[in-house]
């Protein structure tokens, strides 16, 4: 079956194979153990991708599942072959394998390198070593002897496992250009998984049905003291057999402003939907939405932990002081939002679900992104506000699936509120983020309202975030320049601000800032506001003082404007772009400049004043300037950005954008004196 | 600085009858911290006490108690790590949180304790791994008490306690360290920018040595400061015996440490007999010995793979010749003790040297053995050469800045000895450009590039051209260049095999070099290499100056004027600064068409007096200021 192509925004393919196409599995395997081809050993470079350090000469799974001890298992078996083609490629040498200590294990592993004269070393079992990372997560991890350039090194392993659940996903795209790459499975007609496929089309995709004994566990009869003896039955099952299989892949490279690459590489996954074993029931796995919604707000884990009394009892001990004064639940949840939001530290984990019950994490002044909003929750919910937890898969986490009630897809959890009549959002996380403004990492797009009755996806649309600067300009004969500046910082930048108050008191950070541009600079008679009311925009206003902000040069005094310019350099420097840029909110940075005409001077020139918008409304960026009187001239210089998502096609509109910008933003006003 | 054998405490003995410390029900409230404890602190240690009691010459325990009240968010005390290894076991870690008034809000246990592989990033394995207990709370002041016991065995044992007493923006109410160990093992110690003496007692074969401290203020961290070894109080101790998996060793003199090491390493050098002959054929026509060692350098780069597997004494004692020489790769030591083993084979003498590579927070001293080094080299003594075994590309005999001007171990048949490798002087780190900038008259300019660099000026360059692709290259530049939206039309990064030098070569587009305004044109005259970087003013500096490297750069910027204009100021003529420690020239020369960039500034390595950080940062002040000199044109009028 032929996919569509895909768009370079890596829309997210899923699709169920259903077709019955021929010979799946009778194909021989293609690639056997330490023959490795005359022309692929003496291989020095590769000629589509000279650049490549390593390459991936053939990656071979195959999948099938085991019942033979009445315990449901899948087997992968795993054999990879890669290519070292430069010294920069020897890091490919290194290999770890993870694993879960607990219902997973690895068998008939073996691994050799093979150098381009044909020699073979195997490597010694004493160099394998077994490193646990956390409670129940482990790698196997080794290098391979004898390492050099044009060596082959390959290995092989069987891993089995019991987390049948979800298989494990398989990649067919690496940092590394992949020459082949094959998955088979097997699965008997019993287990009905979903497969999501994304990020390239398929060269061989063959599915097949057939009908195989299947060995099964049986209880065969108890013996006189009542122990069962186990049996085997052969039990005769339609099988589905799958192979896919990509060639000429090439390398995956990271770029900047993407959402997770993981959104564009080419990969397949598989979620189990439903089990129906022959004469039994069918046995939903995943269900739908409305289902696993129910089931989630009654999950120990999550529901429970906002709905159990106990644990809206416990927040609302810690709240009742915060809300006394408070007479609507509006106002309440506000309070109670702020009030969590100062004492409650995020442990830096994404989870959507309760590792520690709220109470104890309250208790902890600290917890998991999900145990803090569903500690919001509790107290939204004791305080008879309507509210839902919103799941959310974080811009790390990768692109969410409408389409199946998959839960591992999700990472973190917000809270959705009624508020006077109004969806409000919370986010918890930070102390000096406010309601309304999730954290920018949970900024992907949408989320999921986990409401029984109503279960929905929601687009998440951050608000324009607001930086508006007004400066009061004075220059002196010797190029010093005293400005009088007022700030107001909205949305992601009054958090930002709030943030850095929060850490130093004095601000020093303005002074400091400052002179990073002059180093001389000092500051004075600062004051702020919006600190400690989350709800209130950041407000700043100080004096800068610059002792040769301008340049006096014979009879000319050369000023630049844009004492602090928004940018220091084009955030795309880069000429081309394979994947699209993706900005996490839409912003409008405004600065206007009042500068006094110093005395005994006149304007010689002034920059040009420029308006250039994006298409369709995307941005604007506009430098005005004019004369206010016979003494001043006021400059204009604000850039707003709305779109946010920019095809690699219109990547160049979007850098040249930015370049205009910081031009103008270098740009002089020369005044000269007067005789 | 002093070192003092056990028994000269032996008749101080009844000093040590004072009260004991007392550990039990006592609160902390923070209302209790005088004012002077809290003036720039984030947090005071209340209590802090690290006792080592050492049963033999294998293995020992640790209790450790500290009480620490946070002030305020930028503390982060608010958490304890605890390293050990396969060799040692953590026996109890816990916590108890109290609030400002003392009083115990929880008690933090077991399930609030992580434990992590203390993965150092380049090691294949190691067996490190780490524990760590976090206690958040929101209400600033808390408090926090910390305790844990370990059982410590090999590496872990036989690094006795380096007591750091104090953090920067930390004050300490007291503090104390014992120490206990049998009445035969001696101790060694050295007391760092304090001064203290230990109470010493004796009792049923053991002595027990004792520093305490009380009342410390919080000490502000200072840029260009000298490192906290010469500014914070500390304690560092050593045993005159200990034993590791049987092997035993003694850290009395560094002679007797390297003897120590000497016999890690011994037995360990023998090559395969095919692979001897092939190192005597390689050597054969050599005509010196330091052809010979080139030569087998350059065996041991293409041949040899750096990767690290750190287990036990592995952290020691390095893998055989033999290994290394079937599986192709090792460590710093195995690689190191490698190629001690080719050089071996035709008769060239070489030593493996201990050394602390990257910044060099304490440097080791003749009088106080210990080892503080985290890196294996070689030295060639009668060809006072040096060889750095996990680089593949480095010419032989340079060993990288990182491993350059410092004190160091040599590991000789007769023991230890400290030696001292080559200092990279500003004058051997250097970096020489010269770059045409045509500018047109709408601001738009084309550019080509030459750069010279050496020293440490130049491994940058060399480990890109050796490391990345084509476009991972190109990537590289645009990130670090300073040029504003640049198109490279070409790009060449060499190393010279031989010397520590290389070139960089770019040809380039720049739309908007130069800013256009009506019918001015501002061309800045240094975008290429401005210097950045300004420390903050500081009122009242309290330490001296530091800098522990040099450089020099010479740029040479030559700009090709577009015509129908004309200069419509003259920048600021030439400026010439020169101090002992670093000097700047610039100056701008016009001719018709034509302006001429030249810039010189040289850093040397020095140590000043804090009086003099103003003058060191109005220095760079005008550095910056004179970097970002524009020339003005304006139109001709015609």
């Amino acid at each position: 079956m032929k996919l569509s192509p895909l768009s370079m925004a890596g829309a997210l393919m899923a699709l169920l194979f259903l077709l019955f196409s021929s010979d799946a599995q009778a194909q021989k395997e293609p690639i056997k153990w330490g023959k490795v081809p005359a022309e692929e050993l003496k291989m020095a470079t590769y000629e589509a991708d000279t650049s490549a350090a390593a390459l991936v000469l053939a990656d071979y799974g195959n999948i099938y599942f085991d019942l033979g001890d009445g315990k449901l298992k899948y087997v992968l078996e795993h054999h990879r072959r890669i290519k070292i083609l430069k010294r920069s490629g020897f890091d490919y040498g290194d290999v770890s394998i993870g694993y879960y200590e607990d219902g997973e294990k690895i068998t008939g592993f073996k691994a050799h390198t093979i150098t381009p004269n044909g020699e073979t070393f195997d490597l010694d079992k004493s160099d394998i070593f077994e490193e646990k990372v956390s409670d129940d997560w482990a790698r196997m991890k080794f290098t391979f002897p004898r390492l050099e350039e044009g060596a082959v090194l390959e290995y092989q392993y069987n891993l089995t496992s019991e987390y049948y659940f979800s298989l494990r996903e398989w990649y067919f795209q690496r940092e590394i250009p992949t020459l082949y790459s094959e998955l088979r499975l097997k699965i008997p007609e019993w287990y009905d998984y979903i497969f999501l496929n994304q990020g390239r089309n398929y060269d061989v995709s063959e599915t097949d049905q057939r009908t195989e004994s299947i060995r099964v566990p049986n209880v065969v009869q108890s013996d006189a003291f009542g122990n069962q003896q186990r049996g085997i039955d052969l039990v005769q099952a339609r099988v589905n057999a799958y192979r896919f299989a990509m060639k000429d892949v090439p390398a995956m490279k990271e770029e900047s402003y993407v959402t997770t690459m993981d959104d564009y590489l080419a990969r397949l996954r598989f979620q189990l939907r439903s089990v129906q074993y022959p004469g039994s029931g069918y046995n939903p796995v995943l269900s739908d939405w409305p289902t696993v919604a129910k089931e989630l707000m009654e999950h120990e884990h999550f529901g429970q932990q906002f709905t159990k009394s106990r644990f809206q009892r416990a927040v609302m001990e810690e709240l009742e002081p915060v809300l006394a004064g408070a007479a609507t639940k509006a106002e309440k949840a506000k309070l109670a939002y702020a009030h969590l939001a100062k004492i409650m530290e995020w442990d830096e984990d994404y989870s959507f679900l309760a590792g520690e019950d709220v109470d104890d994490c309250l208790k902890r002044r600290k917890g998991s992104s999900g145990e803090l909003n569903l500690l919001l929750l509790a107290a939204l919910t004791a305080l008879d506000v309507e509210c839902y937890p919103l799941l959310v898969s974080t811009r790390g986490h990768g692109k969410m699936l409408e389409l199946y009630p998959i839960l591992n897809q999700f990472n973190h959890v917000a809270v959705i509120a009624d508020i006077d009549g109004q969806a409000q959002l919370f986010d918890l996380g930070s102390h000096a983020r406010p309601a309304g403004i999730p954290r920018t990492s949970s900024l992907n797009g949408m989320g999921w309202i986990v409401n029984p009755a109503n279960p929905q996806w929601i687009e998440l649309t951050p608000p324009m975030s607001k930086s508006a600067r007004m400066f009061k300009i004075a220059i002196d004969g010797q190029g010093a320049v005293h400005s009088e500046v007022q700030e107001k910082h909205e949305g992601y930048y009054a958090v930002s601000y709030r943030q850095q108050i929060l850490d130093d008191k004095e601000c020093a950070f303005v002074r400091e800032d400052w002179q990073k541009h002059f180093p001389d600079t000092e500051v004075q008679s600062l004051s702020f506001k919006g600190a400690t009311d989350l709800s209130e925009p950041v407000s700043l206003s100080f004096q800068a003082d610059v002792p040769a902000g301008a340049q006096v040069v014979g009879d000319f005094i050369y000023f630049n404007p844009i004492l602090m310019p928004d940018f220091e350099e084009n955030p795309f420097k880069l000429q081309t772009r394979d994947y699209p840029v993706d900005i996490n909110y839409p912003f409008d940075l405004n600065n206007i400049f009042f500068v006094d005409i110093p005395e005994g001077y006149a304007v010689e020139e002034v920059p040009e004043s420029v308006k250039i918008t994006l298409p369709n409304e995307g941005g604007k960026f506009e430098y005005l300037i004019s004369e206010m009187g016979p003494d001043k001239l006021r400059v204009i210089c604000r850039l707003t950005l709305r779109q946010l998502h920019f095809e690699p096609a219109d990547y160049p509109t979007i850098k040249n954008f930015f370049d205009i910008l910081l031009e103008k933003q270098n740009e002089q006003i020369v005044f000269k004196k007067q005789i | 600085m002093r070192q003092l054998m056990a028994f000269l405490y032996k008749t101080l003995a009844l000093l040590a009858l004072l009260a004991p410390w007392a550990l039990t029900a006592q609160t902390y409230p923070a209302f209790t911290i005088p004012d002077s404890l809290r003036a720039g602190a984030n947090e005071v240690v209340r209590e802090e006490s690290m006792e080592f009691v050492a049963q033999s010459d294998k293995e020992g325990v640790i209790t450790y108690r500290k009480v620490v009240t946070l002030l305020n968010n930028n503390s982060e005390a608010d958490q304890v790590v605890v390293f050990y290894d396969a060799d040692t076991k953590v026996r109890r870690l816990e916590a108890h949180l109290y609030d400002a008034f003392g009083q115990e809000v929880r008690k933090v246990g077991k399930n609030e304790i992580k434990d992590y592989a203390a993965v150092d990033g380049f090691s294949i394995y190691q067996d490190d791994r780490y524990k760590l207990l976090e206690v958040h709370h929101s209400q600033y002041p808390y408090t926090v008490a910390f305790e844990y016991e370990m059982t410590v065995r090999g590496l872990y044992f036989v690094t006795f306690p380096n007591w750091a007493i104090q953090d920067y923006a930390q004050s300490v109410e007291r503090a104390r360290l014992s120490i206990t160990l049998p009445t035969d093992i001696a101790l060694y110690y050295q007391v760092l920018n304090i001064n203290l003496e230990p109470q010493v007692q004796e009792a049923a074969g053991a002595t027990t040595y004792n520093w305490s401290v009380r009342g410390l203020k919080a000490v502000e961290q200072e840029p260009f400061s000298p490192s906290d070894y010469e500014i914070l109080p500390r304690v560092i101790t050593a045993p005159g015996r200990f034993n590791i998996e049987g092997n035993e060793g003694s850290m009395s003199s560094w002679q007797a440490y390297g003897a120590f090491v000497n016999r890690l390493y011994q037995g360990r050098d023998q090559l395969p007999p095919t692979l001897a002959a092939e190192v005597r054929a390689l050597t054969a026509d050599a005509t010196s010995n330091s052809e010979k060692i080139a030569r087998l350098y350059r065996y041991l780069q293409r041949n040899m793979r750096y990767v690290s597997v750190q287990l036990g004494i592995g952290g020691w004692q390095p893998f055989d010749a033999t290994y290394v020489a079937e599986n192709k790769y090792g460590d710093c030591k195995a690689l190191s003790n490698f190629m001690k083993a080719l050089l071996r084979e035709v008769g060239i003498t070489a030593y493996p040297v201990l050394i602390k590579n990257g910044a060099l927070p304490y440097e080791v001293q003749e009088d106080f053995t210990r080892p503080f080094f985290n890196h294996v080299i070689l030295c060639v003594p009668d060809e006072d050469t040096w060889l750095e075994c996990t680089s593949t590309n480095l010419p032989p005999g340079y060993i990288g800045a990182g491993n350059c001007g410092r004190n160091v171990l040599l590991v000789t048949e007769e023991g230890g000895k400290l030696a001292h490798t080559p200092a990279l002087r500003a004058e051997d780190n250097r970096a020489i450009s010269r770059t045409e900038i045509k500018v047109n008259a709408d601001g738009s300019a084309s550019a080509r590039s030459v750069l010279q660099a050496s020293g440490a000026e130049h491994e940058g360059y060399r480990s890109a051209a050796a490391w990345l692709s084509r476009e991972d290259l190109e990537k590289w530049f645009m990130k670090e260049s300073s040029l504003p939206s640049l198109h490279l039309e070409s790009l060449q990064v060499n190393a010279n095999p031989d010397k520590p030098e290389a070139t960089l070569e770019w040809q380039g587009k720049m739309p908007r070099y130069a800013s256009r305004a009506g019918k001015r044109l501002f061309i800045p005259l240094n975008l290429l290499n401005p210097f950045e970087g300004l420390p903050k003013k500081m009122d009242n500096r309290r330490f001296p100056v530091v800098v522990q490297s040099g450089f020099t750069h010479i740029d040479t910027i030559i700009l090709d004027l577009p015509h129908d204009f004309q200069v419509e100021s003259q920048p600021e003529g030439a400026i010439e600064l020169n101090e002992e420690y670093a000097s700047y020239q610039a100056k701008v020369v016009l001719e018709p068409g034509k302006a001429t960039f030249i810039r010189r500034f040289q850093r040397r390595p020095f140590r000043l007096p804090a009086e003099q950080y103003e003058a060191f940062r109005s220095f760079l002040a005008q550095v910056s200021k004179a970097d970002k000199t524009m020339l003005v044109l304006v139109e001709k009028k015609t």
